[in-house]
């Protein structure tokens, strides 16, 4: 099993960092008013411990359980620790592969490769693969799906041409 | 694939649409959308400027609609159908008919009696709208295009019969059933609701305003009855005449290797659907048909999102008898070898099934206790309600929990995948395995305490896919495997 570039990590925490700063809002509030000391502890204290979870143990938590591979022609992929996900896509279903990179992805290097069928939701998106991974990945796929169509051209599927 | 070359139709040149279509192609919703700015314009005027201008305008848009009609054509090519049109700016829309998904043939009332119809394309696009809309074409025309068009005569089986096999023939009193058993008289209790509401106000009015007059209480509980028989009454007339128009001498032939769905009274549609291109079949038992020994069947082929634009990307047999719905929806699938029993699922699902049971009831207690607080002052009368709600609506939930539990069974077998689940409405959905584009296997920490998971088959176009919810862990795995086994390369290989 294959496993994402690390750089993804970066990308989630920052997720993270950016998700949870409007927890900020309360205590910077507090503080403005006046409020008992206490209470203005308590706000930071709870956004700390949320983004603590969110940038500091989500991001490693998810990256352990994505994995992919690439055998016999089937593009699998495990996401989700909680709500956990398996999917399986064969190279013959599918119709376009895309590489997306926002400006995070690009400060750490990675891009997200998403893997198009007829069906919106077979589709599989695999996160962070190194710039490098990424174009290789599309291109096998693409070059296996085409090896793929010209074999099962006289299969079960004859006849309808796009294999819809 | 093009051994069998098609027997050509015959190219033509390029042709104009019926001049009907001048006037049915304008879209009287976004004229009356204009009006208020319009107006307000015209209004702001003298009528010396206003009534030439009214005048200009109109015969410029009129004379504008017969150019653009006069500048569109079709040409059906061996191949393809290719669309110009535009005044200025041209525009050519090439429809390849292999990528075909499903021909439509409208005809509405007027087109009925001028002898046109309305022709809509569709393929396997992402897109939401129909490909290419013809309004409107002669109806001859229309039939020709479509016999051109029709994949079957692109597969080889060119010349074949044009009447084809009846597969289903539904009966006008059938049609009748299903229009008085469908969703749509689901308003019904809502409207009930809506006057015995009236029906209270009109008793509270009376009582508040005057309380000597029990006989005037009385003609309003009278009349509120009334009021609501009149009301169920006109709503089943309605939804018996809409249905019955809609859906009326409704039939589906076989024709070579394409099923031609036929429905309408007086409007007209007729759709061609290459059976290869189904994606699956749902056999739907409402409760209420079930009592009555029917079921009814959506046909779903690959296209755009279901409901956008006019053409039905779900094509529905309004009414079956029950003992006939499995054989029928086999029958309109390709061949795909007989249907293997379902399997029921394992132990550790019922418990899920119930609380999940109980937790689609649970608005039921938020319900009452909502309506307390609005009727009643007294926080201890609201509590006992809301309790009393709680118990019952989770006593019903169980109860659907288990009834679903009972029905829910599954298989993959041979080259079908097929599940049934539902408590009250009982679905049937059958999928040749061929069509799977993908699997993909869920689970919740819940799911996997009980060694459960969900197993989901997506086919191609909007309608989905098959679901099914908590098989047995290492089943739902298998079956993803073993769905895919034809599609790996190693497979691709030894075929060759």
């Amino acid at each position: 099993v294959e496993r994402l570039d690390r750089g993804i990590v970066r990308v989630w925490t920052v997720v993270g960092l950016v998700v949870t700063a409007p927890l900020l809002v309360p205590g910077l509030l507090l503080l403005a008013a006046g409020a008992p000391s206490g209470l203005v502890v308590a706000a930071f204290v709870l956004w700390a411990v949320a983004a603590a979870v969110a940038a500091g143990v989500v991001p490693s938590w998810r990256y352990r359980h994505t994995g992919w591979r690439l055998v016999d022609g089937v593009l699998e992929v495990r996401r989700g620790a909680l709500l956990r996900s398996h999917s399986a896509v064969p190279v013959f279903r599918i119709q376009h592969v895309d590489l997306q990179q926002g400006p995070l992805d690009r400060w750490a290097g990675v891009r997200s490769l998403t893997v198009h069928t007829a069906a919106p939701a077979a589709d599989v998106v695999l996160p962070g693969l190194r710039d490098a991974d990424a174009e290789a990945l599309r291109g096998r796929l693409l070059e296996l799906s085409r090896q793929a169509v010209v074999a099962h051209g006289a299969g079960p599927e004859a006849g309808t041409g796009d294999g819809v | 694939v093009s051994e069998t070359s098609p027997p050509a139709p015959a190219p033509r040149p390029p042709t104009r649409l019926h001049p009907y279509g001048i006037v049915r192609g304008i879209e009287v919703a976004a004229l009356l959308r204009t009006v208020p700015g319009v107006a307000f314009v015209l209004l702001t005027m003298d009528t010396v400027v206003v009534v030439p201008l009214l005048v200009v305008g109109i015969v410029a848009g009129g004379v504008l609609r017969v150019v653009a009609w006069q500048r569109h054509t079709i040409e059906v090519t061996a191949t393809a159908v290719v669309e110009r049109r535009g005044i200025l700016n041209r525009r050519e829309r090439t429809v390849e008919l292999a990528r075909l998904q499903q021909v439509e043939v409208e005809q509405g009332l007027v087109d009925r009696m001028l002898g046109t119809a309305v022709v809509r394309l569709e393929t396997a696009s992402d897109a939401s709208e129909v490909e290419l809309e013809l309004k409107v074409l002669a109806v001859e025309e229309a039939r020709r295009l479509r016999a051109s068009l029709a994949p079957a005569a692109a597969t080889g089986s060119g010349e074949a019969a044009p009447t084809g096999v009846e597969l289903v023939r539904v009966p006008l009193h059938h049609v009748a059933i299903a229009s008085l058993t469908g969703r749509r008289l689901l308003v019904v209790p809502a409207l009930l609701g809506a006057a015995f509401g009236l029906l209270q106000d009109l008793e509270l009015g009376d009582r508040a305003t005057d309380v000597a007059s029990d006989a005037v209480t009385r003609l309003g509980f009278v009349a509120g009855l009334l009021l609501a028989a009149v009301v169920v009454v006109l709503t089943a007339l309605a939804a018996l005449v809409t249905g019955v128009l809609r859906d009326g001498d409704f039939r589906i032939r076989v024709v070579g290797d394409d099923l031609h769905v036929r429905r309408g009274l007086l409007a007209t549609r007729e759709a061609v659907v290459p059976r290869g291109r189904l994606q699956l079949v749902a056999v739907h038992h409402g409760w209420l048909r079930r009592l009555l020994g029917f079921a009814s069947l959506t046909i779903h082929s690959a296209g755009g999102a279901g409901g956008g634009g006019d053409v039905e990307r779900q094509l529905t047999v309004p009414l079956v008898p029950t003992a006939r719905a499995r054989a029928l929806a086999l029958a309109l699938l390709p061949d795909a070898g007989p249907l293997p029993d379902l399997r029921p699922h394992p132990p550790a699902a019922l418990r899920r099934a119930r609380v999940r049971g109980i937790v689609r009831c649970g608005w039921v207690p938020l319900v009452v206790a909502g309506l307390g607080l609005a009727w009643s002052d007294r926080a201890v009368t609201v509590v006992w309600l809301a309790v009393a709600a709680a118990v019952a609506s989770s006593l019903v939930g169980w109860w659907l929990g288990t009834a679903d539990h009972r029905r829910r069974a599954s298989v993959l077998a041979g080259e079908w995948l097929a599940a049934r689940s539902g408590a009250l409405v009982v679905v049937e959905v059958l999928a040749p395995v061929a069509k799977a584009q993908g699997t993909v296997v869920w689970s919740s920490p819940l799911q996997r305490r009980r060694g459960l998971a969900t197993l989901r088959v997506p086919v191609a176009g909007h309608g989905g896919g098959v679901t099914v919810l908590d098989l047995d862990a290492e089943v739902a795995e298998a079956w993803a495997d073993d769905l895919l086994v034809p599609w790996t390369l190693s497979a691709a290989n030894a075929a060759r």
